[in-house]
């Protein structure tokens, strides 16, 4: 059982590792342990005397860099709860963002917000939209603190992270981690990828809002490990130029999810990679979307000649309920993939193994075993909830020290998120081969693109008031489009979801209803929507459908009939 | 050729047209397009296939041919051809303050 708080831990780390750094090379800036942990007693002081404590929930808005940090562990030591809140990204329409913020805001009640200076400008052209919070900049604490003032004694039970990535932007949830939950979590992470080993070093573009690139950078510092973190910008950019600063850097460990591995392979020109030297990249960490197989293969393969190492390339599954870490594999293993009926899968729930070349051969790629102080079961659909067995697929279930407790939810929302016997229900469905858990799909409507979570009812909620939607009629569907539409067409764009059987690209797929004729004015209202709702919600993509008024099924009180629509939009493209 | 780079320290005035002509032609090549099929107020996002990935690899692409650096806060917000042109010009102009 891990013991004390975020911010102990970080006092013990820098008592004897002062000089190590978090380095943030897009910035440029860089901070020792030392540094951060004696300037966010300062900025914490700060916090206190503006009437913070604990109780309180402040957000941080900030890019990757050392005031991110700063005002995480500040917020901590004060007994308040820090909120990391989303960024926008370019093209994403910022009275939209204003808007999401807003609803974070409310459902947290937060009052709040440190801000970094270079996002201070940015905040400021919200001018009121967020809601009723006062925006402070990280220096203007550090600057102003009174010189002295005594600060609480914080309970590990107390809340420190509340990570807002679950949940839709109309209702989110902020999945609520303890200190005793973090400390739990990055304790996993650290044992079961032995972090702190002679050498290692971290490497991260993932922005320190989402809970991936927050909890892996949190390990590093803890087990004072050097730490770099790039911008995502400059990873997105430039993937060859980031892959050979990350390769100097020296860092051995890095996290990203898969179309990171991908976005790799197409950016670096095979004739380059033998002039690469990636021996010493021992973790891999694909996470945080499906692992797809076809990826991992052309990653391995691509960077053999550079001697990158298969059983670097780390296949895992996590969420932020989970502190991150639910299953790693054993360390030093190479991806473990199986190929089962695609078929049985999705309709029977059944895991049925054929050989690769079968016509319903799906692969699905292991993520290893749960990690320290996690337990994981899988459960059937039926209302008992019955465990199933080993060949069978089931909705993943976890407990344990890493495991949030609960959820910050808009008001009028319930919590079903638990069973009965307190284990929370993880949404994804999966099964047990030998050990290992493989992951096959979600009994939720979400996709997950490029790491982050989208809901079809935000989707909807955007296009139903824009203008020419038949009598706001329409619906969006979650799913996965197949690997065979994937290399057909590259993104499968066209040819619409298929629901939770598919193992390519994760899209969302809005039917509208329109009674326009006119070719010109149905291109042009299927560009308003996806103008509209990507702006909106930083999707990065959607598939617009447009049908004759009336011819999304409802039942009979009205309501659409989801499912049929679902199976509908793959079948006849339209 | 366009000419935005720094020459004896000083830049050298680039026309809104001319950005607007390079911009363009950036963003249909990254997209596959036909240079005439995106004017310079039509929304990006309107157009399938144009992701946040690609939005990200046309503005690194527009700073190396002006050999400049477009802050993240300056592209947010952005979403046509017409609002890219208005950031490069700022940043190509030197400020007369």
């Amino acid at each position: 059982m891990v013991t004390g708080t975020l911010h102990d831990a970080l006092d013990r780390v820098a008592a004897h590792g002062r000089d190590t750094r978090v380095d943030f090379p897009s910035e440029p800036a860089s901070i020792t342990l030392g540094e951060l942990a004696d300037s966010t007693r300062v900025m914490a002081r700060s916090l206190a005397a503006a009437g913070i404590g604990p109780g309180s929930r402040v957000g941080i808005f900030s890019q990757n860099a050392p005031e991110f940090l700063q005002a995480l562990f500040a917020i901590t030591r004060t007994g308040a709860a820090a909120c990391p809140l989303p960024l926008p990204t370019a093209a994403w329409d910022l009275a939209g963002h204003a808007h999401r913020l807003a609803r974070i805001v409310s459902v947290a009640g937060i009052r709040d917000v440190v801000v970094s200076s270079r996002f201070r400008g940015l905040a400021s052209r919200f001018d009121g939209a967020v809601g009723n919070v006062a925006f402070v900049c990280a220096g203007d604490l550090l600057a102003a603190a009174p010189a002295s003032g005594r600060l609480p004694l914080v309970d590990a039970a107390e809340m420190a992270i509340v990570q807002f990535t679950s949940g839709s932007t109309a209702a989110p949830k902020g999945v609520r981690l303890t200190h005793a939950n973090t400390l739990a979590g990055i304790e996993a992470i650290s044992e079961g990828i032995a972090l702190g080993r002679d050498g290692d070093g971290g490497g991260s573009w993932l922005p320190l809002f989402h809970d991936m690139g927050l909890f892996a950078t949190l390990s590093a510092i803890l087990r004072n490990v050097p730490m770099t973190v790039w911008s995502p910008a400059s990873f997105v950019k430039d993937p060859a130029r980031w892959l050979r600063q990350f390769l100097a850097s020296g860092a051995t460990i890095s996290p990203a999810p898969n179309f990171g591995y991908d976005q790799l392979v197409a950016a670096m020109p095979p004739l380059e990679v033998a002039g690469l030297d990636m021996r010493h990249w021992r973790v891999a960490f694909n996470g945080a979307e499906p692992v797809a197989l076809a990826s991992v293969e052309r990653f391995l393969e691509h960077f053999a000649p550079a001697g990158f190492a298969p059983e670097a390339m780390f296949p895992v599954y996590g969420m932020a309920e989970a502190t991150l870490a639910v299953t790693f594999p054993p360390l030093g293993r190479p991806p473990v993939s199986v190929w089962v009926d695609r078929d049985l899968l999705a309709n029977a729930g059944r895991v049925w193994q054929v050989p690769p070349g079968h016509p319903h051969a799906r692969a699905v790629v292991a993520v290893g075993r749960p990690v320290r102080g996690v337990d994981l079961r899988l459960s059937g659909p039926d209302a008992g909830r019955l465990p199933v067995d080993d060949q069978q697929v089931g909705e993943i279930e976890i407990c344990g020290d890493p495991v949030t407790s609960g959820y910050l939810l808009a008001e009028g929302t319930d919590d079903d998120t638990f069973t009965a016997d307190g284990w929370l229900r993880t949404g994804d469905l999966g099964f047990r081969l030998d050990g290992d858990v493989f992951v096959t799909g979600r009994t939720k409507e979400m996709i997950i693109v490029h790491g982050a979570n989208f809901y079809p009812e935000d989707v909807e909620g955007i296009a139903r008031d824009i203008p020419g939607v038949f009598k706001r009629r329409c619906v969006a569907v979650a799913g996965r489009t197949h690997d065979s539409d994937r290399d057909g067409g590259r993104d499968g764009r066209g040819k619409g979801a298929d629901g939770s059987d598919g193992d390519g690209a994760e899209v969302i797929t809005l039917l509208a209803e329109t009674s326009l004729d006119d070719p010109a004015a149905r291109d042009r209202l299927a560009g308003d929507l996806r103008a509209q709702i990507t702006g909106t919600l930083g999707l990065s993509d959607l598939a617009v459908h447009l049908v004759p008024p009336s011819t999304l099924p409802r039942t009979s009180s009205g309501k659409f009939q989801r499912l049929a629509i679902r199976e509908q939009s793959w079948k006849s493209p339209l | 050729m366009l000419w935005g780079k720094i020459c004896f320290g000083v830049k050298l005035s680039v026309t809104h047209e001319q950005i607007v002509a390079v911009v363009t032609d950036i963003v249909t090549g990254e997209l596959g397009l036909a240079a005439d099929s995106v004017a310079s107020a039509t929304d990006l996002r309107s157009i399938e296939g144009a992701d946040s990935v690609k939005v990200l690899r046309m503005i690194s692409r527009i700073e190396r041919h002006f050999d400049i650096e477009l802050e993240d806060e300056d592209v947010f917000g952005i979403s046509s051809v017409h609002d890219i042109a208005l950031v490069v010009a700022k940043v190509l102009t030197p400020d007369p303050s």
